[in-house]
């Protein structure tokens, strides 16, 4: 009897002991203790559509509930002016305390006197990274090796693709593609499927000038996209790169030159791939939830899936992957480094917040909360196939580190480039020293 | 009061007027009232000094400095003489293309927009009923053209499904991405630009209906058809209208940049087509945060425009025809 009692109480204890370490390991850090201390007001920034910033706010909602002496000012802009606004804030010296950074534009902005170098935060425990991958946090540091942000999600890009024109290619008897798949065998399906599809309809997007994947190309050809501030890939990669799709373009298997840069450009309701005049196209997986709804709108009946891009010859895989993540202004004031550190905690730790972002800007960093999102009957069917293809992907995906400017200057001169070659003005040797010259000259400004 | 308006005064006698005259004091002459009023007008000009000072001589002074030097906005600027005036026309390709881009945009534009506006206000000016609706339809494009909003509803009248192929699907001519190709992207964009031709027609309509009737009458007597009376009355008569249409036409269209950037998604495509000057000026600016660089670009456009305009005024003496002289 008294030896039931005793492992009665052991196993009381055991659950309680339990019950304190899974209640602490749910609640974000720090959250714990429910610091009311806390105390301060703080400016966050961040990009993206409606969508996103309603997620943000709802995020920004529990933290303040959590926190109620501390109040976090919304900065929200699109993509582009984001940057734009970024750079000018920097100049004045008028940063927000926390700023959504990502790795493509953070050689741009790595320098001390904008951006707080973090190592020390991380060090003394202020900033959690527990959980997230050693890789994807080394990512986040600039060139003098110092840690610049921590990154709360991970992104790539893949191909996205009508799954019922695949389904009638398929049983006409056009073999699917399985994954992986070489550039060629890629090449060869598309002009398969091209007589299955519907009257005026291209198999792909033509992507000769699209810069996520040019670079998966190169690296899938065993070659580098930068060496530092330099040009590091060749001028064969990038003839044969506008060779492959001006071969597919000259077969009709992708769109003319004109299609090719409205669709580029297009909103995702007026794009080909939406509106059943293309199969295949290139946007990042992130966004086929709001792809998928779009759709249902404009094509009920259409469902969307993602693969990855083809790999090299050899196999190699090519594809580049990125991290966004918070990163804590210069100037923020002493007194609110505190505020903004347990933002970027809760932000990155806290599962109630991931949750709710459903790894809206890139697959959440740190595995386990990726599993779960993908396990949780609740995540969206589009989002779950969003983390299973990162999960599929990420052990042989290769990033690119790209120099200050040197994403705005890739996207730039291939986009010229090729458009040169399409449009029938250069030769593709011609459009490839095009390339290579006006990379360098941009990457060589940028590093000056 | 002035002395006239005293003596015409019915309450002021003159000998009071006389009294008024000798109690100002024996200190204040002539020329301390001068300096009184000079004083009160600089008052009165002081926000007008500020304003030029502050928004316009200052940054203007800064930014001949800064195109000395490698300024990446971020950071600080260090000094490096001419080296971005001579990378701009011995290494930048794109920098040359920009100018070919925006002498073909001012030499299409400028005649085509001054031959529209005077060609409308003629039409205008034959005393039709109305002639203040059809004046103000004319001109509501000036006021809009230069707007983000308009630059997007053109992007969609000329796209790959937009109106101009619809209107050609009718005659059965298949239609094509106007301004998505670098043949006809420009002409799209200038398409747009002497769509805003209305300022210019109301200045037009303004001088033509300064002509005295008399004038045509007395040649019309004579036998002059409507062609000779325009090309022998009316042209000669509006050549200082003609002349600060010009003048200003020539600046907007050298500094021309929304439309363009707004039809291309701020790149200048396809394959830098529609590459206005201001627009790389802005790229180099804003998206590759070269400062120094396009403050260089800033300076030479000021310089270039300058000539342009001195040229137009040294050009004036042999065609504009002002009747005083």
């Amino acid at each position: 009897m008294q030896e039931f009692r005793l492992k009665k109480r052991v196993a009381g204890s055991l659950l309680a002991t339990s019950i304190l370490a899974l209640s602490m390991a749910v609640l974000p850090n720090g959250a714990a203790a429910q610091d009311s201390d806390l105390q301060g007001e703080i400016r966050f920034s961040w990009w993206g559509g409606q969508v996103r910033n309603d997620k943000t706010d709802r995020i920004i909602q529990l933290f303040e509930g959590q926190h109620p002496n501390v109040s976090i000012v919304r900065e929200n802009a699109d993509w582009a002016p984001y940057w734009e606004r970024l750079t000018i804030q920097s100049t004045g010296n008028n940063q927000p305390c926390a700023i959504t950074m990502q790795t493509r534009w953070l050689a741009t902005y790595a320098r001390p006197d904008i951006l707080m170098p973090l190592d020390e935060l991380v060090e003394n425990g202020t900033l959690d990274v527990s959980g997230i991958p050693e890789p994807v946090l080394n990512s986040a540091r600039g060139a003098d090796g110092n840690l610049y942000m921590i990154p709360h999600g991970v992104f790539y890009f893949a191909l996205m693709y009508n799954e019922q024109m695949a389904q009638t290619a398929a049983d006409a008897g056009v073999a699917p593609l399985e994954y992986p798949y070489t550039w060629d065998e890629f090449a060869e399906y598309l002009t398969a499927i091209l007589p299955h599809l519907p009257e005026g309809a291209a198999s792909v997007h033509n992507m000769g000038r699209e810069q996520d994947a040019f670079v998966t190309w190169v690296q899938s050809h065993g070659e580098d996209v930068f060496d530092g501030s330099n040009v590091a890939f060749s001028k064969d990669i990038a003839v044969q790169w506008f060779e492959y799709w001006e071969a597919l373009r000259t077969a009709g298997v992708t769109e003319p030159p004109e299609v090719m840069i409205s669709d580029n450009s297009a909103l995702i309701e007026e794009s080909n791939i939406a509106n059943n005049r293309g199969f295949m196209t290139n946007r990042p997986p992130n966004q086929l939830g709001s792809v998928q709804t779009t759709v249902d709108t404009v094509s009920p009946g259409t469902t969307i899936g993602i693969t990855p891009y083809p790999v090299g010859p050899d196999g190699t895989v090519g594809m580049d992957i990125g991290a966004n993540g918070i990163a804590i202004g210069a100037s923020c004031d002493e007194a609110q480094i505190p505020v903004a550190a347990e933002w970027i905690n809760f932000w990155t730790q806290n599962e109630e917040a991931a949750g709710i972002y459903e790894s809206d800007n890139g697959v959440v960093s740190i595995p386990a909360l990726a599993t779960a999102q993908a396990e949780d009957p609740d995540t969206q069917p589009t989002q779950v196939q969003h983390i299973e293809l990162y999960q599929q992907i990420i052990d042989t995906a290769n990033p690119v580190f790209w120099p200050a400017g040197g994403y705005q200057a890739l996207t730039d001169t291939l986009n010229r480039a090729y458009d040169a070659v399409a449009f029938g003005q250069l030769t593709p040797e011609q459009g490839a020293d095009q390339l290579i010259a006006d990379l360098q000259q941009q990457l060589s400004q940028a590093a000056r | 009061m002035s002395s006239i308006d005293a003596a015409n005064d019915p309450v002021l006698t003159a000998s009071e007027t006389a009294k008024s005259v000798r109690e100002i004091p024996r200190n204040r002459t002539g020329s301390a009232l001068k300096k009184a009023d000079n004083r009160a007008a600089y008052m009165f000009l002081l926000p007008w000094f500020a304003g030029i000072i502050l928004i316009t001589a200052l940054p203007m002074l800064v930014s001949l400095y800064l195109s000395f030097t490698n300024y990446a906005v971020i950071g600080l600027p260090s000094f490096v003489g001419f080296d971005n005036y001579v990378r701009l026309f011995t290494s930048d390709r794109r920098f040359i293309t920009s100018i070919w881009v925006t002498l073909k945009y001012v030499g299409f534009s400028v005649p085509l927009v001054l031959l529209f506006s005077l060609t409308i206000a003629v039409a205008l000016n034959r005393g039709l009923r109305g002639l203040a609706i059809y004046r103000s339809l004319f001109y509501v494009p000036s006021l809009i053209g230069a707007s983000v909003g308009i630059g997007l509803l053109w992007k969609e009248v000329f796209g790959e499904r937009g109106v101009v192929n619809d209107i050609l699907a009718l005659f059965g001519v298949a239609g094509r991405g106007w301004i998505n190709n670098p043949t006809f992207a420009l002409p799209s964009v200038i398409a747009l630009n002497v769509w805003t031709f209305g300022a210019s027609m109301v200045i037009f309509l303004a001088a033509l209906r300064q002509i005295p009737e008399s004038y045509y009458e007395a040649a019309s007597i004579d036998g002059a058809n409507a062609w000779q009376r325009f090309r022998r009355i009316t042209l000669p008569l509006i050549t200082p209208v003609i002349f600060f249409n010009t003048v200003l036409l020539l600046i907007n269209s050298f500094q021309s940049f929304t439309q363009a950037f707004v039809v291309s998604n701020g790149r200048g495509g396809p394959v830098d087509s529609t590459l206005l000057y201001s627009l790389y000026l802005y790229q180099q600016a804003f998206q590759q945060l070269q400062m120094g660089y396009a403050s260089a670009m800033a300076w030479i456009l000021l310089i270039a425009i300058g000539l342009a305009t001195a040229l137009m005024f040294w050009s004036s003496r042999y065609w504009v025809f002002y009747g005083d002289r």
